[in-house]
């Protein structure tokens, strides 16, 4: 039995994948020597070490499902639309290179006009437009009354291609940034467990997992449960609906800053130090002190999607020549020259 | 491309079922096969939003290519292959699975160096190359065992020892 042979069988006892027959040599080899006892302890504390996180509450099957089937209704009526235009056409082409024969003319012309007829009056029903981006896709998307709704990854929106009269009404699943114009009717956009109600104005709508969480970038909006009056959101606040309780309180907010937090990155566009510290504080809920005055000019352009506070200070001090230090609760930053 | 070892009854019928439109049967699939998708992905990903984004993603392409489906084949690792591609996308399109480049004004340095720098046992996990990693993941976190790793991956048992033991050596490395 060489080393690699007795490595196999530790991972092979640590992951429960040896056999009884196995098992028998594998304690044989343990008993033989002080060696091969130190190389499965060394296994075990590796995988002791990788001890998964603990998953989160998944979604339950069924909501997933419906999600998902409703996905593929939507796409197979579009397809339906797209091939009945497609043999729409094509007939149209067969029609224009029959001879034209007088006789033919008269029925001809009638046939042509209750295809107009026919197209005529399609066209005046509304259709269902909805436009969803794939993973880590961004779109603009103009709505008919000309406002826009920019729509983060893996989200859809959904709306008819002519508003309705009195009301102006969006299907949000997802995320997506809206600049409405403002206008007499009401635009609502609704999200699995709330509706969001504006005139014109411009806020930031997340809808998943059963929690709707708005923020108001300028401008006033209301965030309520499906039915119900709900709560006035102005700008720079936020709050969060979740599944059939009524919207949080809101609370005061930097719009501009929060909507990169919401992809979930942190986002730094030139910006110096200290105010790269001041949203590190933030979003970390810690204490950052710059020991170094000349420091605070430095600037930074770079976004982060790291779960560990230390590894973005590391990866902030490696580029810049300098070292922080945990003391008293806070964050030291210095030049490590 | 994928051989029939499979640890899986019935697929065979639901592939047949599914390559005819039986929405039920691709029903039945997803029920069979979604949350253990959306628990490898969340180990990869650590985003729940993301998962089940990914496995939407997924089921909804194999519905559309339900046709070109081949029921003599392992469907299990049809999806965790197909899965493990979004998964693999997605981080190309986002910056990077721990930080990305920070470029002063100055333009200094690159980062290259900095993805050395392991923080945690998890970035040590997900700094293990590809075919290693997934494996591991199966192994450590799903509880998969060995033989139901071989027909996710299209290998051999001795093959996934192998990386087993490869991940090990790596692992410790890091965490020394």
């Amino acid at each position: 039995m060489n080393d690699n042979d007795i490595k196999k069988l530790c991972i092979k006892a640590v992951s429960e994948n040896i056999s009884t027959a196995e098992k028998q040599l594998f304690d044989k080899c343990l008993a033989e020597s002080e060696e091969n006892r130190n190389k499965f302890e060394e296994i075990k504390t590796i995988w002791a070490a990788t001890t998964p996180d603990n998953i989160p509450e998944l979604q339950d099957a069924d909501s997933e499902w419906n999600l998902l089937s409703e996905r593929i209704r939507l796409s197979e009526k579009e397809e339906k639309k797209i091939t009945i235009s497609k043999r729409f056409f094509n007939f149209n082409r067969l029609l224009f290179t029959l001879k034209w024969k007088p006789a033919l003319a008269g029925s001809i012309i009638i046939v042509l006009s209750i295809f107009a007829v026919i197209l005529f009056t399609s066209k005046k029903e509304s259709q269902l437009k909805t436009v969803s981006t794939a993973n880590q896709e961004h779109k603009s998307v103009q709505l008919p009354d000309g406002s826009t709704a920019y729509l983060n990854y893996l989200s859809s929106i959904a709306f008819v291609d002519e508003f309705d009269e009195d009301i102006r009404s969006i299907k949000l699943n997802g995320e997506a940034f809206f600049s409405v114009v403002k206008e007499s009717r009401p635009f609502i956009v609704s999200t699995n467990n709330a509706k969001v109600t504006v005139l014109g104005t411009e806020f930031n709508v997340w809808a998943r997992d059963e929690k709707t969480r708005v923020v108001v970038k300028e401008g006033k909006v209301n965030l309520g449960q499906k039915s119900g009056k709900g709560i006035e959101l102005s700008e720079g606040e936020l709050s969060t609906i979740t599944t059939n309780l009524n919207p949080a309180q809101p609370e005061k907010v930097d719009a501009q800053y929060l909507l990169g937090w919401m992809d979930q990155k942190l986002v730094f566009s030139k910006s110096s130090l200290d105010e790269v510290a001041s949203e590190l504080e933030r979003y970390y809920s810690v204490k950052i002190i710059i020991e170094d005055n000349r420091l605070i000019k430095k600037s930074l352009t770079g976004t982060f999607k790291n779960s560990k506070i230390e590894g973005v200070l590391e990866m902030i001090c490696l580029t810049m020549e300098l070292e922080f230090e945990f003391q008293d609760e806070n964050y030291l930053i210095k030049s490590n020259k | 491309m994928f051989p029939s070892n499979n640890t899986e009854t019935g697929d065979e019928q639901l592939v047949e079922a599914i390559r005819k439109n039986d929405q039920e049967a691709f029903r039945d699939l997803y029920y069979k096969y979604f949350e253990k998708l959306i628990r490898f992905a969340w180990y990869r990903l650590h985003s729940i939003e993301t998962s089940r984004d990914l496995v939407q993603e997924l089921f909804f392409r194999v519905w559309k290519k339900r046709e070109g489906l081949n029921p003599q084949k392992s469907i299990k690792a049809y999806l965790y292959k197909s899965l493990n591609n979004l998964i693999i996308n997605h981080f190309k399109l986002s910056s990077s699975q721990t930080s990305s480049l920070i470029t002063l004004d100055e333009r200094k340095t690159k980062m290259e160096e900095a993805q050395d720098i392991v923080i945690d046992i998890q970035t040590a996990i997900n700094h293990l190359p590809e075919k290693l990693k997934t494996v591991f993941i199966h192994s450590r976190t799903e509880g998969f065992k060995y033989a139901e790793i071989a027909e996710i991956c299209n290998i051999s048992v001795k093959a996934v020892e192998k990386r087993m033991s490869k991940a090990f050596v790596l692992l410790k490395k890091y965490l020394d």
